[in-house]
């Protein structure tokens, strides 16, 4: 201890002199050093107790930081510093929390809320893109373009909604063409090796210049490539190439002009002295970074304004869809109800099962073939053959109006035939012939649902034509398909009767009339010629020579003709013709036949006032005498012909 | 680790096999085509040089029908160091290969460079003899007998080119 408190000059061995002794040796060195020695005990305790020199430490520190190295001290000083000031405010802040808190505060809570608005503003854009895009028809399409490209589909989203993007930023040295830096966006594929790219790009430089321009201002400033431009904006020291996709507005060369020129500003030396060793130019990096600009499309509210309609549009096609689907199923049980409702109409039709397979609709059942074609019930339907698939089965149905029918087509049965049916027993009635009569006592019986065969009120056409108009004796006919030819000879009243009776007979069509005489014509035609065959004679005068009954007879024959004729319906005309002989001039002889005649005429006339009578003269051709042309004689006709004959 | 990039030409006469030699030493990352085209093609390769330094080397193979002509020498400004190529098989490529040789020393500057005679495989068709070698080697320090074929001394010789790029 004693040793520690020893000055430097306590330190210093007495010289060895000669008579000079130890005292006397301290006081001159006290008289010689005082003033150091004192000078000597402040510095030790200035040096031994640091507490003493704070104050003037303090004062000099702040000036001694401030104007240190920055390379060499203030360095060092950060290392000594760090631990103990992190240390510090470990300390601090888990003393006194509330403290930093309050301090924080006015920094803190602005930078938390404009996380948290970046945050939702991101997820918000996120949110809005993807609705906006994806129900677009872009979604397919781009998705599409990401398949073609090999590429992920948000980075073609990406790529389709920015009007353009700086993805990658090249500085390089422009003397060497050496890469300086590079920066990219994040979650692009970076283009291979970067140095090689970084030199390529200064001799595609050269090239172009060397083979287009003799000017060595005259450079590349863009070059693109399908999607892809690159901006080359030139330094004094380096070059800046920025990939950028899409379509760069003109002013990002300017942007770039600016950021290049702030690197070149701030940098100056680092790129000057550039050797090879791009570590050092990292810290170009955020200003390089700048360069990654990128802007989106103006097509917010397009997509806003359409987005509706994006959302829209496929719900009301689905809905469409939907509709149409219905309404067709509602038309396609329409039409099968319809189907099942003909098909019901039809006899000899029984639908066992009809059901729905998929599509189509199933039918099952038993058809009469002799009555119906189940196939020809559907093309009258309005269902399509495609949409059903039938499955009939054929047999015999027992339905009295389809053996009815079974039997009109197995027989053939005549138009003028009635058919019953009541139970197993047929009746047939009307009329037929006798041949088709025979064949149904032979067929009828064995055909399915019949038992019986009744034919009593079944007539051939003879007996039913007998029957109805019962011919004289006289008369016969034959009928053949509906015509009816009547022969012989029948009194005019019957054929008047038979006449109205005949239309009474339905089979019979078309009737002949022709080969059938009257009874009354035949005598009309007798007593005409009879009478037309008589003459009355006359003297050389007008006196009759002829007795008196002849003339009655010839009066009772014409009147017995004009009953006949009224009676057939005709007039009948009495000429009389005066004769003479040719004795005599022509003149006297027209007038003596002409008096001939009207008094032949006067004198029937009183027997028979109803008879048209007219008068007429021939004379002779000789001029001989001869009393057998002293006459009249008579001709009768009829001015309507009557249908008789 | 610390990386230096170094902008490296590759030239010599058409023919030697300067891009073969390239692709022996180089993953190819860029088609043929640009040679023809733009007249260079690039390739990269990173070469450990020690234990805190790896060069990585941007080479320009120059195609050899411009060989030094004026597009040439722009693809030559900056560049670290370079290699001469010359086709053993050919003696013409050994003058062809001088002149450009010169050509960069006086653009370049003092530059680092390798010589490397390709096709050693062809042996017994070369027309540059020993003499011509001894010759080469007095021209350059370095002198490499190559063969793009299989091989042989390609990454010695690259390697070497690094060694001197660093130093």
């Amino acid at each position: 201890m004693s040793e520690s408190k020893q000055t430097p000059l306590d330190k210093i061995p007495p010289p060895i002199t000669d008579g000079f002794d130890e005292k006397s040796y301290q006081v001159l060195k006290n008289l010689l050093l005082s003033k150091e020695r004192q000078r000597l005990d402040a510095l030790e305790f200035y040096f031994e107790n640091p507490n003493a020199h704070a104050e003037k430490i303090s004062l000099a520190l702040p000036r001694a930081i401030k104007e240190s190295d920055p390379l060499l001290l203030r360095e060092a000083l950060d290392e000594a510093l760090q631990e103990t000031v992190e240390a510090c405010l470990i300390e601090s802040v888990h003393k006194e929390p509330a403290l930093y808190v309050d301090a924080l505060y006015p920094v803190i809570l602005p930078m938390i809320k404009k996380s948290i608005s970046e945050s939702f503003k991101d997820v918000m854009q996120s949110l809005n893109l993807a609705i906006e895009e994806g129900l677009s028809i872009n979604r397919f399409s781009w998705h599409y373009q990401a398949w073609r490209a090999g590429i992920p589909y948000r980075e073609m989203v990406l790529r389709n909604t920015l009007a353009y993007r700086v993805e990658q930023a090249f500085l390089i040295d422009r003397e060497t063409g050496l890469l300086l830096r590079h920066v990219s966006i994040d979650g692009i594929d970076e283009l291979r090796d970067s140095d090689a790219i970084s030199a390529m790009l200064t001799a595609i430089q050269d090239f172009t210049q060397d083979s287009f321009s003799a000017n060595e201002n005259d450079q590349l400033n863009t070059v693109e490539v399908g999607d892809y431009t690159v901006f080359l904006n030139r330094g004094t020291y380096a070059m800046l190439a920025c990939v950028i996709q899409g379509i760069p507005p003109y002013q990002l060369r300017a942007q770039f002009d600016g950021i290049l020129g702030d690197i070149h500003q701030h940098h100056t030396d680092l790129l000057k002295n550039f050797e090879g060793d791009s570590a050092p130019l990292a810290v170009i990096d955020v200003e390089l970074t700048q360069c990654l600009l990128s802007e989106r499309k103006n097509i917010t509210e397009k997509t806003a304004s359409v987005s509706g309609a994006y959302i829209f549009i496929p719900l009301f096609l689905i809905l469409l869809l939907v509709g149409y689907w219905a309404y067709d199923q509602w038309k396609f049980e329409q039409r099968r109800l319809d189907y099942l409702s003909l098909l019901q109409q039809y006899e000899g039709v029984v639908v066992t099962d009809n059901t729905m397979k998929g599509d189509k609709l199933m039918i099952k059942g038993l058809y009469d073939p002799l009555i119906v074609n189940p196939s020809e019930i559907l093309k009258r339907s309005r269902l399509h053959t495609d949409e059903v698939v039938t499955d009939w089965q054929p047999y015999h149905s027992l339905s009295p109006a389809i053996v009815i029918l079974r039997l009109r087509k197995v027989l053939q049965i005549p138009s003028h035939v009635q058919v019953d049916l009541n139970g197993t027993t047929l009746t047939f009635s009307g009329v037929a012939k006798k041949s088709w009569i025979k064949k149904i006592m032979q067929i009828t019986p064995v055909l399915t649902g019949i038992t019986h065969v009744n034919i009593d009120k079944l007539k051939n056409y003879d007996q039913s034509i007998t029957q109805h108009l019962q011919p004289p004796t006289t008369t016969n006919f034959s009928y053949e398909d509906g015509r009816l030819q009547l022969n012989g000879v029948a009194p005019l009243r019957w054929h008047q009767q038979a006449t109205k009776k005949i239309a009474a007979l339905k089979f019979v069509n078309q009737v002949q009339w022709s080969t059938l005489e009257i009874t009354e014509a035949i005598k009309l035609q007798q007593l005409k010629e009879r009478v037309e065959k008589q003459a009355i004679y006359f003297t050389k005068s007008v006196a009759i020579t002829v007795k008196a009954d002849v003339l009655q007879t010839l009066i009772d024959e014409i009147n017995e003709m004009l009953t006949l004729s009224q009676q057939l319906n005709k007039t009948m005309i009495l000429t009389i013709t005066g004769y003479t002989d040719g004795v005599d001039s022509t003149e006297y002889n027209t007038a003596l036949a002409t008096t001939r005649a009207q008094k032949m005429v006067e004198l029937l006339k009183k027997s028979l006032p109803l008879v048209n009578m007219k008068t007429a003269v021939q004379l002779s051709s000789t001029k001989r005498s001869n009393k057998l042309q002293r006459k009249v004689s008579f001709m009768i006709s009829f001015n309507k012909e009557s249908s008789i004959k | 680790m610390k990386i230096l990039q170094k902008k490296i030409c590759v030239l010599g006469d058409f023919g030697v096999g300067k891009t073969s030699l390239v692709g022996r030493f180089v993953k190819n990352e860029f088609s043929d085509k640009y040679l023809t085209t733009v007249g260079v093609k690039m390739d990269t390769k990173l070469m450990k040089v020690n234990d805190d330094l790896q060069i990585k080397l941007i080479l320009w193979d120059i195609a050899g029908e411009n060989s030094f002509k004026r597009l040439s020498k722009m693809y030559l400004r900056g560049a670290a160091g370079f290699l001469l190529v010359l086709d053993g098989t050919r003696l013409s490529t050994l003058e062809a290969a001088l002149d450009i040789k010169q050509n960069i020393l006086t653009q370049q500057g003092d530059i680092p460079f390798v010589v490397l005679v390709n096709k050693i495989d062809l042996k017994d068709q070369w027309e540059i003899k020993e003499d011509d070698l001894r010759r080469l080697k007095v021209e350059s320090n370095q002198l490499f007998l190559t063969s793009a074929k299989n091989g042989d001394q390609v990454e010695d010789a690259f390697y070497l080119l690094s060694q001197l790029l660093a130093s």
